[in-house]
């Protein structure tokens, strides 16, 4: 009897343990949902050929649906409705997939992920560098940059790419060497295309990481290259970028820690036509020491050199698009003239952000960022930065700041170097209802010479914001930004190989611009918000122009 | 060295323990109670002419139209399959939209896909200043009032035995017809009475001293963008996230309204106003700018409701005009029968396409195609049913109703004149056979259409224009007298054990130059509209109900109106409709229904406005 009843036991104890590891959601959903008005007021002296005022919006959802086909597969996908406002009656509605991923485990130890994955390295390898028009965003703004991340697939410094990725670990059951990860990685970056001769391109790479009782070891790869006879190849593109990266930190000195990654780059431009070869090849590294205390302090020196023929696509780049233009009043004046675009086109019209990178280096603009405009791995750079990561101040105050003080290593178009400065102070004050950011970069590029060689330019951006609580619910927030560039720069134009090509004089006389929104925001939940703001913009540069604008802007995340 | 290499890996493999990963790393939030309800509905017609509707003519050609044809998909957009898809995220916000899908079963299996309703979110919080409601997106059906927005919901006078596509099902299968004879409305869905809006509307409720308001920014229908056409295909591969990507201007049309109103302890009292800026050129110079501000009453006493609308409306540089209408509803204790007396005044200059009120007296060059923001409504002055608005009119309505054991009867009048002679055309709907009519034009909004030029579609229904001959030296010479009387009556009986029911609707209308107290039925009328509609549903089982219908139409015209130059005579048109029908309930929220009408028109005047055929109609429903 008792033998029986220990067995039912234990059948019922199996099987209720096997039921317990199947009892994983097949299908689960998830999501997010928006509602985006704007009504816009452009105004310039003088113009009648164009529009001054537009009215537009959409609301969209997003379904996203996890499939579970067992307990060590999944599928992801998020499936998106989209309705233009003023399109009734199924007018102006258009479906779309906006994300298609398989997951899953093999062997309880190898992950694996098929078709959209994020990814993301080091800054000299696969990084998608930050925002330029940003130091401390107001609220009343960041509400309006999370739904250009969302849309442009900006998830920290990732790039979404189309691919597949495995990692997998190793414990090395050793005390100083503990464990080995790896992750890998290929993805598509281009498909080919015979009418332009174009052929497949793929970006693979990957790191090891060495997991030690002293900190991390890695290496980091990144390669992008052609792949052949995917058409009548004229021109094949090979670029990789090796480096080794560490954080160390040794038990003596525990305020103290080391970060260090130095690497190469080859980049090889085959023209199978003329059946010549070109190579590019430079070095970099960056060291740096790092000094925290009690959680109240980090603060961090590094030095940088960066080889002016280093060459990383995954990791120099730029999001927006600065020539891109807006289909919102593309042009001014009654010459029709295209409309430069400014900060408020930055934040909430349809400006180009790049998805993903290619081999070339984008146009960047040296009135947002001159000293470092492809982050880190900006070529043809040296110089040390100094950085207060954070410094806590009785709990409702927060600062942070740094300093890169960089110059060329080997001129451009000159034998004299360029020198820049970049400063960026940081603060976040909370204090009951009210909470407050303040944000301020300053760069200053000067270099010496015959006037033809001169340049002086220095810029602002300046972030502001207050929030106050009306109720749980309930916020006024308050926003300003202004960015000003006063001097010139000989902007560098690249050939096909990123070398300088020709250098274009840009000249800012005073360019100033101003935007300042004020709006409400109701927060329904944690994940759902709504702002009804009120903004002003004016720009005073070669082209004077100002805008008004109401934004609601609903976002519903499920 | 290389087996080095690999013996190496090999025993790090083996030796060493496997790390063991957490399957999902960043595990999205997941939200696992999606509703999804929706309807399914396969339609498909079968029309055969015996006599072919003549499309237009150009000389002596006449085009008709094919003698027959499978028509599959319903006419007026609606789908096959919809899937409603709401869910509520968390206490105080939820969403909700509608997937739609259809095929006319073309054989290229392509599969048309929309929204029909589009995307709503909403978000509610509460202050200690009152409780809010907040949607966006859109479709939202709202109301303010009748002047500022709303759509006329009439005095329930109408026939059941056109189906339309959003009749619900009920688990009684005979609940429809039941509804119709006690409650004296069929159950309509959110659409019935709303105006279709899209942007940002909130809603105040228990505000101090009583008082709720509603506030909304957006798009009317009045107010609809003009939109490329847009291509899926491309679309999914390039500019996904353009906001811009489907206007082909960015043309700042919208409207802006709300309503502030206060509880009483007799009713409610409340003050509306809408705003619409519709532009009507490239450069946004030119503009369509009215507005409308109106104060609403509703006043109970135990004998007397007093219901009504006073307001101002302003189009362009037009000067503020008067809207007036006020009712009184007498109870039975006090008159016997209860009345409902309305006394309206709309000042010819009065304009809100986003109201009750048809436009008839305001030229407001909106564009003639209903997707570039054409509001599908009749125009001219129009001979319009019982207690309608429409501006440059003055008039007075009664309605009652009595029951007779079994047999219920309503009744109503209008009689109004217009205030200012115009112009010199006419308009009336088509009553019978009206949605027959204007599925000859499927897919599509003409007007100026027909053997005459004279037709006209809106939304599921046609009407005609007619040009009077009133002007001399180039000014109209009479006045416009309306009168319009519609009689139901409604009857349920048993068959089998089970209610059947029999409904009457008559509706009477004239238009003539000279007041009468009662529909004119001689010469002197303008226009003379006479109409009969006799249905009988009888349920035959608790799951079949057999449907019969019997219309018979007739207008006629007076010398004043359009002649045939070959038969020298006005109109004098004679529509007829015989149906017969089963409706089958297949199972739980799933039923057929079968139409056969026979169809005819006949002009005996106008000789090429005559067609005349066989239309069977097959739905299969299933609501879920």
């Amino acid at each position: 009897m008792n033998m029986r009843l220990v067995t039912i036991c234990f059948l019922v104890f199996a099987a209720t343990t096997i039921m317990a590891q199947e009892r994983v959601k097949k299908i689960e959903f998830y999501g997010a949902a928006k509602t985006n008005i704007l009504h816009q007021d452009f105004n310039v002296a003088g113009d009648t050929l164009n529009l001054s005022k537009a009215n537009y919006g959409h609301s969209l959802i997003d379904l996203g649906i996890l499939v579970r086909p067992s307990a060590n597969t999944e599928i992801s996908t998020e499936f998106r409705l989209r309705n233009e406002l003023g399109g009734f009656w199924g007018g102006a509605v258009t479906y779309g997939i906006r994300k298609l991923t398989l997951k899953g485990v093999v062997n309880d130890a190898i992950r694996y992920k098929i078709g959209d994955i994020d990814l993301e390295m080091t800054p000299y390898t696969l990084f998608n560098n930050n925002y330029q028009d940003v130091v401390n965003e107001a609220t009343v703004f960041k509400m309006a940059r999370e739904v250009i991340d969302y849309e442009n697939y900006f998830s920290g410094n990732a790039w979404r790419q189309q691919g597949i990725q495995s990692s997998y670990g190793f414990y090395l059951n050793n005390e100083t060497f503990k464990s080995i990860d790896v992750n890998l990685f290929s993805t598509r970056n281009r498909t080919a295309d015979p009418s332009s001769a174009s052929p497949e391109r793929l970006f693979s790479g990957g790191q090891i990481g060495l997991n030690t009782s002293y900190g991390l070891f890695t290496f980091n790869s990144a390669n992008l290259f052609d792949l052949k006879n995917t058409v009548n190849d004229m021109n094949l593109y090979y670029n990789l970028v090796n480096t080794i990266s560490a954080n160390i930190s040794l038990p003596e000195f525990s305020k103290f820690s080391l970060n260090y990654e130095s690497g190469i780059s080859k980049s090889n431009y085959e023209n199978l036509i003329e059946e010549e070869t070109e190579t590019i090849q430079d070095y970099f590294w960056n060291f740096g020491l790092i000094y925290s205390s009690n959680n109240k302090i980090r603060l961090s020196v590094n030095c940088i050199n960066t080889g002016p023929q280093f060459r990383s696509p995954a990791a120099q780049n730029i999001r927006l698009g600065y020539s891109s233009i807006s289909n919102v009043f593309p042009t001014i004046g009654n010459n029709l003239a295209i409309r430069n675009m400014g900060l408020i086109d930055y934040l909430y019209n349809d400006v180009f952000y790049y998805k993903t990178f290619d081999n070339q280096l984008d146009l960047y603009n040296p009135a947002f960022s001159n000293a470092l405009p492809y982050g880190l791995a900006t070529p043809n750079r040296k110089g040390f930065s100094v950085s207060l990561d954070e410094l806590a101040v009785k709990k409702v105050l927060n600062l942070s700041s740094e300093i890169h003080m960089m110059s060329e290593i080997i001129g451009t178009g000159t034998t004299l170097l360029k020198s820049f400065m970049k400063f960026v102070a940081k603060a976040n004050y909370d204090y009951k209802k009210w909470s407050a950011n303040l944000g301020l970069a300053y760069e200053s590029t000067s270099r010496d010479g015959q006037v033809y060689e001169k340049i002086e330019l220095s810029s602002i951006l300046f972030d502001f914001g207050v929030d106050f609580d009306l109720t749980d619910q309930l916020s006024v927030i308050f926003g300003t930004k202004y960015h000003m560039a006063n001097g010139n720069e000989l902007l560098m134009v690249y050939d096909s190989y990123n070398n300088p090509l020709y250098f274009d004089p840009i000249n800012y006389n005073d360019h100033k611009q101003m935007l300042n929104s004020i709006g409400i925001m109701v927060n329904f939940s944690e994940l759902s918000k709504l702002t009804a703001s009120l903004s002003s913009f004016s720009q005073k540069a070669e082209q004077e122009y100002a805008f008004n604008q109401i934004q609601i802007l609903y976002r519903l995340n499920f | 060295m290389h087996k080095r290499v690999i013996l190496l890996i090999f025993f790090l493999i083996i030796s060493f323990d496997v790390i063991s990963q957490n399957f999902i790393e960043t595990k999205p939030y997941v939200y696992k109670k999606l509703n999804i309800s929706g309807s399914y509905r396969f339609f498909v017609q079968h029309r055969s002419f015996i006599n072919p509707y003549i499309t237009s003519v150009n000389g002596l050609d006449t085009a008709r139209l094919i003698k027959k044809s499978i028509l599959i998909g319903d006419a007026t957009q609606l789908p096959e399959l919809t899937l409603n898809i709401s869910a509520n995220p968390s206490k105080n916000v939820s969403f909700g939209t509608d997937l739609t899908f259809w095929n006319q079963m073309t054989g290229n299996f392509d599969y048309f896909r929309g929204l029909n309703l589009g995307i709503n979110l909403y978000g509610k919080f509460k202050t200690s200043f009152g409780n809010y409601n907040i949607k966006t997106g859109g479709i939202h059906w709202l109301r303010l009032s009748r002047f500022t927005m709303k759509s006329p919901e009439g005095f329930n006078r109408y026939t059941l035995f056109d189906r339309n596509p959003w009749d619900p099902q009920y688990l009684i299968f005979s609940q429809r017809y039941s509804d119709y004879y006690k409650r004296g409305s069929v159950q309509q869905d959110v659409r019935w009475g709303n105006k279709a809006f899209q942007g940002f509307a909130i809603d105040g409720s228990e505000l101090p001293y009583g008082l709720n308001f509603t506030f909304l920014y957006g798009k009317a229908e009045s107010s609809g963008v003009q939109l490329n056409e847009v291509d899926n295909n491309n679309y999914q591969q390039s500019i996904q996230f353009l906001n811009t990507q489907f206007y082909s201007s960015l043309l700042p049309s919208y409207v802006l309204g709300g309503r502030l109103a206060k509880s009483l302890n007799v009713g409610d009292i409340s003050i509306n106003t809408i705003n619409g800026y519709t532009y009507l050129d490239s450069l946004g110079i030119s503009m369509n700018r009215y507005e409308f501000h109106s104060l609403d009453y509703l006043l109970k006493s135990k004998e007397f409701t007093f219901v009504g609308e006073l307001g101002l409306s302003k189009f362009n540089d037009l000067g503020y005009d008067l809207a007036l209408a006020t009712k009184i509803k007498t109870s039975k204790q006090l008159t016997i029968l209860p009345f409902d007396i309305e006394y309206f005044y709309i000042g010819k200059n009065v304009y809100n396409n986003n109201s009750e009120i048809v436009n008839t007296s305001v030229e407001d060059s909106q564009p003639d195609d209903p997707e570039q923001g054409r509001v599908l409504v009749q125009t001219g002055s129009a001979l319009l049913g019982v207690g309608s608005l429409a501006n440059n009119r003055t008039g007075l309505t009664i309605n009652t109703e009595f029951k007779v054991k079994r047999l219920k009867v309503s009744f109503g009048q209008t009689i109004s004149k217009e205030l200012e002679r115009i112009t010199s055309k006419l308009t009336y709907a088509r009553k019978v056979n009206s949605l027959t009519l204007s599925e000859f034009y499927r897919w599509e909004y003409p007007s100026g259409v027909g053997p005459y030029g004279r037709l006209n579609k809106v939304y599921r229904g046609m009407y005609e224009t007619v040009n009077l001959d009133n002007i001399k030296q180039g000014e109209i010479t009479d006045d416009k007298f309306f009168n319009s009387f519609e009689l139901q009556a409604k009857y349920e009986y048993k068959f089998k054990e089970l209610n059947s029911y029999c409904f009457y609707l008559g509706s009477f209308n004239s238009a003539q130059s000279m007041f009468a107290p009662f529909v004119v039925l001689s010469e002197d009328a303008y226009i003379r509209q006479y109409v009969h509609e006799l249905e009988n549903y009888l349920a035959l089982s608790s799951r079949t109900i057999l449907t019969s219908y019997f219309g018979v139409e007739r207008v006629i015209g007076n010398y004043e109106t359009d002649i045939n130059y070959n038969t020298f005579m006005p109109r004098f048109q004679t529509t007829l409709a015989i149906g017969l029908g089963i409706d089958y309930n297949l199972s739980r929220n799933t039923a057929l229904y079968l139409r056969h009408r026979y169809f005819s028109f006949e002009d005996r005047n106008f000789e090429l406005d005559n067609n005349n055929g066989n239309e069977t109609t097959l739905e299969l429903k299933v609501t879920f």
